[in-house]
């Protein structure tokens, strides 16, 4: 697959956001940092990277494929708890604390390697694919909360007005992709 | 909009956001039969062992220890599931894995300090049993909207009754439906209470 066809691939198609739907809260991307969009897309193209390198190197060996997600599901739970535990040393979070947010974003991780890491054997194109899809869905999510922003001013029905909207213009996200996927990816083939 | 209002919809919210990637793969009656039944193993390992360690292990611990009882239960049971049937063990282990990541299945890795809150914490038994229960039907509602039929056999023979419903599209477009619904109900129900 192209550098260019990858990008297109995960950004649409292969979106985390409607392909694994991962809604993270809302206004969660209008708040994100440009360092915490960089940290983000650094963390899901190490993860897509750990996880392909680990499946060709560790896993298939010793011929355990079939226990690879079990096994990133724990570094990924390991990886999160050192990293707040250094965060607490560092006095700017409390370690082990529980977090909504930091748990769909290691979902994010856990759905990006899973769709990057099996997929390419090349270091640089793992790395790629995992950044693309870290980017995409954070502008999935930026678009998503557009669409919510405008929707508060419409008259919504009482019944339909949070959770149930939310979902609903995520579906038709979804569709959109799909149907601009369909009419073009073929067009960027190889 | 009211504080306690606004606290009710973020929960609802978190509930729901939670299960939503379990939902979306569950397209199917044997989807959401595996996905369901790993679920309820994961949810009940985690619950169970955060309430029955020892409290004096500490918080930070036993929610270690809940999570990795929590994937040591999806792994038996996708383990189980491969001995089964191998076709849907090749099409669902990677989101069998993922049940353990569920906030669901997070939140009842915490384990629970005051007695109040271990009654409350044999009350996720419960409630793991039917969020699991609610993927296995949402699975079998979307098999029978995509295709008109619903079966256990993974390869059952398709027709096109409203196709898009077995897409992630769908998912959640009947995910928003159900719980507007829901609510319109709960409403209506409240209005001729009072």
């Amino acid at each position: 697959m192209s550098v260019f066809g990858l990008a297109f691939y995960f950004a649409l198609a292969g979106n985390m956001l409607v392909q694994w739907g991962l809604l993270p809260p809302r206004n969660v991307a209008k708040k994100a940092t440009p360092v915490f969009v960089v940290m983000f897309l650094f963390a899901s193209a190490l993860a897509a990277t750990v996880d392909g390198l680990m499946f060709r190197f560790v896993l298939t060996p010793l011929g355990l494929e079939s226990l690879a997600p079990v096994v990133f599901v724990l570094f990924l739970f390991w990886t999160n708890l050192a990293i707040r535990a250094l965060l607490s040393v560092a006095g700017k979070a409390s370690a082990f604390q529980y977090d909504e947010h930091s748990f769909q974003l290691t979902l994010v991780l856990y759905a990006v390697a899973m769709m990057a890491g099996g997929r390419f054997s090349s270091v640089w194109l793992l790395m790629g694919g995992g950044a693309a899809a870290a980017f995409g869905y954070l502008a999935a999510t930026r678009f998503l909360d557009d669409i919510m922003d405008r929707l508060d001013l419409e008259p919504v029905p009482a019944p339909f007005r949070g959770a149930p909207i939310r979902f609903i213009s995520a579906g038709l996200m979804a569709l959109a992709f799909a149907g601009i996927d369909a009419g073009f990816f073929s067009k960027f083939p190889g | 909009m009211a504080t306690s209002e606004r606290r009710k919809v973020d929960e609802s919210w978190v509930a729901l956001a939670g299960l939503s990637p379990l939902l979306v793969f569950s397209n199917g009656l044997s989807h959401g039969l595996v996905l369901g039944i790993t679920f309820l193993v994961a949810h009940s390992a985690a619950a169970a062992v955060a309430l029955l360690l020892p409290v004096k292990l500490g918080r930070s611990y036993v929610f270690t220890f809940s999570v990795l009882a929590a994937a040591a239960a999806a792994s038996l049971s996708a383990s189980v599931v491969r001995l089964l049937d191998p076709f849907i063990f090749e099409a669902t282990y990677r989101y069998m894995f993922l049940v353990t990541l569920t906030i669901p299945v997070l939140d009842a890795s915490v384990m629970p300090l005051s007695m109040d809150e271990r009654e409350y914490a044999t009350e996720n038994l419960v409630r793991g049993l039917g969020y699991a229960l609610s993927i296995m039907i949402f699975g079998a509602f979307r098999e029978f909207l995509s295709s008109g039929i619903i079966s256990i056999k993974s390869s059952a023979p398709a027709s096109s009754l409203l196709p898009f419903a077995s897409q992630p599209a769908g998912a959640f477009i009947i995910i928003g439906l159900v719980v507007a619904g829901f609510r319109a109900i709960m409403r209506a129900a409240k209005r001729s209470e009072s």
